[in-house]
C-alpha cells in the first residue's frame, strides 16, 4: 500500500519561494558533508525535490550523495525564521536543465531581496546569491519525513502528514 | 591539517552570517540545521553553541563529528570545516564569552528569549576547505598592529597613575577612533568595580560601580576574560543590572549613594577587556559604540594588547612613598564665612557634602580621615604611606591599590564642588585644599554610638556642629 510522502502543497509553495537551502549527506568515510543549494522545485505528485546547486562548490557532496542515496535539506526563511528539515533518499545527481537554471535565478532574486530586508546590504546580498548559470547542478531526492525547524517550542518535531 | 588555518577566516565567526552544521547518526543519515555561533577558541579550535538537545546535539555525541560551513561576512567567501567534538564545557570562562556573544547574537536575529546557551561545545579543526564560487574583494584593512604599538609607546611614557588612564582613552581615540570608553578598577573584597577614568560620555560617571557578574564589564572582571558582544542585548544592558541592584540593597540608599553609570543608552557593539595584576583582575578597560559589528576578533586582540600594557604599566608604577608622615599645618587664615556640612555614614564610609552623595568605601573612608585632621589640627599635607599605614582606612592587604582611589576622589572632589580639592604637592604627597568652614558629622549604624570624634546620632540630622 502507498503511503502519502510529507510534501504537500504549502510545504512546495515554500520551498520554491526563494529561501536558504542548506544540504547534508554522508560521505564515503562516514563524515558529513554540508553545503547549500541555490533553488528548488517541488514534485508534490510525484513526491520529489529537485535541488539546484553549484556544481563546482559542491563537487564532493553531489558524488556522495548520489553514492549513498541518502539525504537531509533544511528550508530556513531570515526574517520569520520558519524552517523545514526533509530527509529522504533516493539521491541523484542530475544534469540542470533549462528550466533549473531559470529558477535558480528566479529563486535567489526573491532570497536577494529576503536578505535585504533582513539588514544585508545590497552588495552582500547579491555576492551571497552570485552564482553562474552555466555552472549548475541539480541533486533530486524523495522525501520521506519532513521536519519543523523553527527555532522554539516544537522544534524538531516531525510534521504531521 | 591542511594548509588553511581557523586564524586566516576568523571573520567568518563574527555570527553576521549564520553557519551551517551537518551531522550524521550512527546509521550515516545525515542532518542539517542552522547554527547560532562558531567561536574562535585557538588556532586549532573552535567551540559551537549547544541550545537545545535536538537530533544535531543527539548525532554529535554519537559520532563526535561535524561538518561545518562557515562565510565571510565581508567577501563572502564559504569555507568547509571538518570538526571532531571534543567535549562540553556547561561553566567557566569560555562558556561566559559565548553566552555574552550568543545574547546579542539572538538580539540581532530576532531571537531574544528563544536562544540560551546550554554547553560550549569544543572541537578540533581537522580540515578547512575553501569553497569555490564568486567573491567580493576584501577591502584594505588598517593596521591594527601599529596602531597598538604606537599606543602602547605612548602611555609607557606616563608616570601618574591618573595621566596613564587619560593617556590610554585618548589614545584609543586619536589612533583607533574609539569615542567612548572607561577604565574602571577592581575592589576584589568588594566583588565590585569602580570608575576611575571615561571619555565620550555626557556625564564622566567617575566613582560609578558595577558588581563582578553584571553586565559586559562585571562579567569579564568575574571570569578574567574580555568579553565582547557585536550588536545590542538588553540581557547585558547595565540600567537593568543597575536597577536591579538597586532594588535588591533597598530603593533610597542605593539610590542616594549611586553615581549614575555614563555607559551609552544603547550600545550595539561592546568590548570589555581584563586588566591583570599578580594573577588577578585588578581592573577593567572598556569601550562601546553605537554602531553594531564595531568590535571584531583583531580589535579584541589589539585591545587586549593594550589592557595588559596598561596592567604592566600599573604594577610597574612605584607606591608613592613619601620620607616620613607630613604634618603640614595649615597657616593661619581667616574663617570663612560659608560653611560646608560634611557628612560620614560609618555603616559604608559614605560621605555627603551637604546633602549631595560624594563617594563611599575606602575612598570615603581615606576622605574621612583627611577632613577631621584638617578640622581637628589644621593639617593640609599627608602622604600616601600613613594613609596605607592607618588601620581605619581598610585598605584590603594584598590588593590595596591606594593610588587608584586617590585618583578617583581627587576626579570626584574636582567634579563636586571645587570648595575641597586635592592637590599634589611631591613624591607620595598630597595637600588638601578646603576654602570653607566644615561642619564634620559622624552617623553610627542605627542602635550603636559612633565610636570616632563628635557624633550625631540622627540618621540625616538636620544641624551639625563643628569639630573643633
Amino acid at each position: 500500500m502507498l503511503t502519502a510522502g510529507p510534501l504537500d502543497a504549502d510545504l512546495a509553495t515554500f520551498c520554491e519561494s526563494g529561501l536558504s537551502i542548506v544540504v547534508a549527506c554522508s560521505g564515503q568515510d562516514g563524515w558529513p558533508m554540508v553545503g547549500l543549494a541555490l533553488a528548488c522545485a517541488a514534485d508534490v505528485a510525484a513526491q520529489r525535490l529537485r535541488l539546484v546547486m553549484s556544481r563546482d562548490a559542491n563537487q564532493a557532496l553531489l558524488a556522495a550523495a548520489a553514492r549513498s542515496g541518502a539525504i537531509a535539506a533544511t528550508f530556513s526563511q531570515p526574517g520569520s525564521h520558519r524552517s523545514i528539515q526533509f530527509k529522504g533518499g533516493l539521491a541523484c545527481a542530475e544534469v540542470a536543465q533549462p528550466e533549473d537554471i531559470r529558477r535558480a535565478a528566479e529563486q535567489t532574486d526573491a532570497f536577494c531581496r529576503i536578505l535585504v530586508r533582513a539588514g544585508y546590504s545590497e552588495t552582500l546580498a547579491s555576492a551571497y546569491c552570485a552564482h553562474d548559470p552555466a555552472g549548475l547542478a541539480v541533486l533530486s531526492f524523495s522525501p520521506r519525513d519532513a521536519f519543523l525547524q523553527t527555532p522554539g517550542p516544537g522544534a524538531g518535531g516531525a510534521l504531521p502528514r | 591539517m591542511s594548509q588553511l588555518n581557523i586564524d586566516a577566516i576568523r571573520d567568518c565567526l563574527e555570527g553576521f552570517v549564520p553557519a551551517k552544521i551537518a551531522t550524521c547518526d550512527a546509521d550515516g543519515v545525515p542532518n542539517v540545521s542552522i547554527l547560532s555561533q562558531v567561536h574562535y577558541v585557538d588556532s586549532g579550535h573552535v567551540a559551537l553553541s549547544y541550545q537545545f538537545f535536538n537530533k544535531t546535539r543527539r548525532n554529535v555525541l554519537a559520532t563526535r563529528r561535524a561538518s561545518v560551513l562557515v562565510i565571510d561576512p565581508v567577501t563572502m567567501a564559504q569555507y568547509r570545516l571538518r570538526l571532531a567534538y571534543l567535549g562540553t564545557q556547561t561553566e567557566g570562562p569560555l562558556f561566559e564569552i559565548m553566552k555574552a556573544r550568543l545574547a546579542g547574537i539572538a538580539t540581532y536575529d530576532g531571537m531574544e528569549g528563544v536562544f540560551r546557551l546550554l554547553g560550549s561545545d569544543l572541537y578540533r579543526v581537522l580540515s578547512i576547505e575553501r569553497v569555490p564560487g564568486p567573491t567580493l574583494p576584501p577591502p584594505p584593512r588598517r593596521s591594527l598592529l601599529a596602531a597598538t604599538r604606537r599606543c602602547c609607546a605612548r602611555i609607557s611614557a606616563c608616570t601618574e597613575l591618573a595621566e596613564l588612564f587619560d593617556a590610554t582613552l585618548a589614545e584609543l581615540r586619536s589612533l583607533f577612533g574609539i569615542e567612548h570608553a572607561m577604565v574602571l578598577m577592581a575592589d576584589t573584597a568588594a566583588s565590585r568595580l569602580y570608575t576611575v577614568a571615561s571619555q565620550g560620555y555626557a556625564a564622566s560617571g567617575i566613582g560609578s560601580e558595577v558588581a563582578f557578574g553584571e553586565g559586559v564589564i562585571g562579567v569579564c572582571a568575574r571570569e578574567g576574560v574580555p568579553i565582547r558582544i557585536t550588536h545590542a542585548t538588553s540581557e547585558y544592558g547595565y540600567g537593568r543590572a543597575i536597577a536591579d541592584s538597586a532594588r535588591r540593597s533597598g530603593m533610597s540608599w542605593a539610590s542616594m549613594t549611586e553615581i549614575p553609570f555614563p555607559g551609552l543608552q544603547q550600545p550595539h557593539s561592546q568590548l570589555a577587556l581584563p586588566i591583570l595584576g599578580d594573577n588577578r583582575v585588578a581592573g577593567v578597560l572598556f569601550v562601546e559604540s553605537t554602531q553594531a559589528m564595531s568590535f571584531w576578533y583583531d580589535d579584541e586582540d589589539a585591545l587586549a594588547v593594550i589592557a595588559s600594557h596598561l596592567g604592566m604599566m600599573m604594577r610597574a608604577m612605584p607606591h608613592e612613598e613619601a620620607g616620613a608622615p607630613t604634618a603640614a599645618v595649615a597657616a593661619a587664615a581667616p574663617e570663612p564665612a560659608r560653611s560646608l556640612v560634611v557628612r560620614h555614614y560609618q555603616a559604608d564610609d559614605s560621605i555627603f557634602l551637604d546633602h549631595d552623595y560624594l563617594i563611599k568605601g575606602v575612598a570615603g573612608a581615606i576622605f574621612w580621615k583627611l577632613v577631621r585632621e584638617h578640622s581637628q589640627q589644621g593639617r593640609t599635607e599627608f602622604s600616601n604611606r600613613e594613609l596605607r599605614l592607618d588601620p581605619e582606612i581598610r585598605l584590603p592587604e594584598h590588593a590595596e591599590n591606594l593610588e587608584a582611589r586617590l585618583v578617583l576622589l581627587q576626579r570626584r572632589l574636582a567634579e563636586r564642588a571645587g570648595c575641597i580639592r586635592i592637590e599634589k604637592c611631591g613624591r607620595g604627597r598630597f595637600r588638601l585644599d578646603v576654602s570653607m568652614r566644615l561642619v564634620l558629622e559622624d552617623v553610627a549604624p542605627a542602635g550603636e554610638p559612633a565610636d570616632r570624634g563628635a557624633v550625631q546620632q540622627a540618621a540625616r540630622p538636620r544641624e551639625g556642629r563643628p569639630m573643633q
